[in-house]
């Protein structure tokens, strides 16, 4: 019998120290270094553009989802957020933008009477400000009563 | 009652007489996806505030972190976990603890949970149980002449419901292709459900119909047998409406036993599974009527009632109950 060792223990053994050694090296490495590359579309990289559709036209929401749909796939620019009473949102999920829904008005007064909708849309308004802090906020469609404040 | 989901079905759940409130999805923005939980936590912080909610009931597997936050944020409101059985073996633990959070936890029965084996089972006794849930109760289903009209399908031939989710339908390449045209060779005629939510057509073999409609339950009786994956609502539909059908269970889901579900339930006599789905040779026997004769009386033997009025009833009486602090 040989007392050589067998090729595949050397090999083996060989890989056991790399991964301990490596372990060890990355296990000292500041944890700012370890964790890995950010993704480039990353929200806090990115100035947020609120786009208000509330009461489209068809034609008003073709238009902005066309636009906000180019911007969604670029690496710069801003990101678009869009507030809508669509129910469109096979669509709108389409153009891989973040989306934000308001029941509709007459779904709201059906359910809630007891607040007017254009409070309730205002209040969202106010919510998605403090929200994303977006840097713009682009009025597409808007009521006159939602508009009045 | 207010219905939040996440879910791009949300105007269904309108049009069907709800107040709905939508939740930006995690799947649907990638743009979120590092700021999704404090964004959850937000928004449902916000649809309490609005809605003055005194009961948030939660259906799915993963109570997220920024649920959790919301509920300490909360301690007022009563928390219901929702909670499907049927996980795969030994996935999901870490969620089960977070079950701790919730006041209640409510289980939808299970047609096959005799032989569940996962996570759920040991925690069984700390939530309230009722039967499997389905949208519709059988004497909601329209009647087989009905059901065939009110989908454009002339005639009695043999008719088939093919539900395989993802999979394109044109090429036997696929699995869904290759069941397809399998049948289509055998004269059976092809009906294929496309989700109300898809967001691009699906491509199907020339003579297949394409059906979108919801709930496509209504309409089962439309169809000789089906041909579906096992998730828990199309399974249960199926069984309980005692509908013929051969089950081609999807292995690839995060948590979903499909395969224990299916072959208990073949097992018991009330459907058919087709463990290669590639093997479209063992779909010869629900094409004879005997066989699908004795496949429905099987499921109208064995399957337990509908749940949901019984679900719908304890959430309501948790309602009106005075939170007793703990």
């Amino acid at each position: 019998m040989s007392n050589a060792i067998p090729a595949v223990y050397v090999v083996r053994r060989a890989k056991d120290v790399f991964l301990r050694l490596t372990h060890r090296a990355w296990r000292r490495m500041p944890v700012s270094r370890r964790s890995p590359q950010r993704s480039s579309i990353v929200v806090d990289t990115r100035p947020i553009h609120v786009y208000v559709a509330l009461e489209p036209t068809p034609e008003q929401l073709q238009h902005l989802l066309s636009r906000t749909a180019r911007q969604a796939g670029r690496r710069r620019g801003h990101i678009p957020v869009i507030f809508t009473d669509s129910t469109d949102f096979a669509a709108i999920a389409n153009t891989g933008v973040v989306f934000e829904y308001l029941p509709d008005r007459q779904t709201w007064r059906h359910h809630r009477p007891d607040w007017p909708w254009h409070d309730f849309a205002r209040e969202r308004l106010a919510e998605l400000d403090r929200c994303y802090r977006p840097r713009k906020t682009i009025v597409v469609a808007i009521p006159d009563d939602v508009r009045a404040f | 009652m207010v219905f939040a989901t996440e879910s791009l079905a949300a105007p269904l759940v309108q049009e069907a007489g709800y107040l709905t409130e939508y939740i930006t999805s995690r799947k649907y923005s990638d743009l979120l996806r590092d700021r999704w939980n404090p964004y959850y936590h937000r928004r449902l912080l916000h649809l309490i505030s609005c809605h003055r909610s005194d009961l948030v009931a939660y259906d799915g597997v993963v109570p997220y972190s920024g649920l959790l936050r919301a509920i300490e944020d909360n301690p007022d409101v009563t928390w219901v976990w929702i909670r499907r059985a049927m996980w795969k073996a030994g996935k999901g633990q870490e969620w089960i603890e977070r079950g701790k959070h919730f006041d209640h936890i409510l289980e939808p029965g299970d047609f096959s949970e005799a032989v569940d084996g996962g996570v759920t089972v040991p925690d069984r006794a700390a939530a309230h149980r009722v039967g499997p849930i389905t949208v519709l109760d059988r004497d909601d289903l329209l009647p087989p002449a009905e059901a065939r009209q009110a989908l454009g399908l002339a005639g009695d031939d043999p008719t088939a419901l093919l539900q395989l989710g993802a999979g394109n339908i044109n090429s036997v390449q696929t699995i869904a292709g290759g069941i397809a045209a399998h049948l289509m060779g055998k004269g059976v005629r092809i009906v294929v459900a496309q989700s109300p939510i898809a967001r691009t057509a699906l491509d199907v073999p020339a003579g297949a119909t394409v059906v979108n409609l919801y709930p496509l339950s209504r309409y089962l009786h439309a169809f000789h047998f089906a041909v579906s994956a096992a998730g828990y609502n199309s399974f249960h539909e199926l069984i309980n409406f005692g509908v013929p059908t051969v089950f081609v269970p999807n292995e690839n889901t995060a948590y979903d036993d499909q395969v224990t579900r299916v072959r208990y339930a073949a097992e018991q006599g009330v459907a058919r599974w087709l463990p290669d789905p590639r093997s479209t040779e063992s779909l010869e026997p629900i094409l004879d009527p005997v066989v699908q004769k004795a496949l429905t009386e099987r499921c109208l033997e064995l399957s337990p009632p509908n749940g949901a009025q019984a679900a719908a009833d304890w959430i309501e009486e948790l309602g009106s109950r005075p939170r007793s602090g703990g």
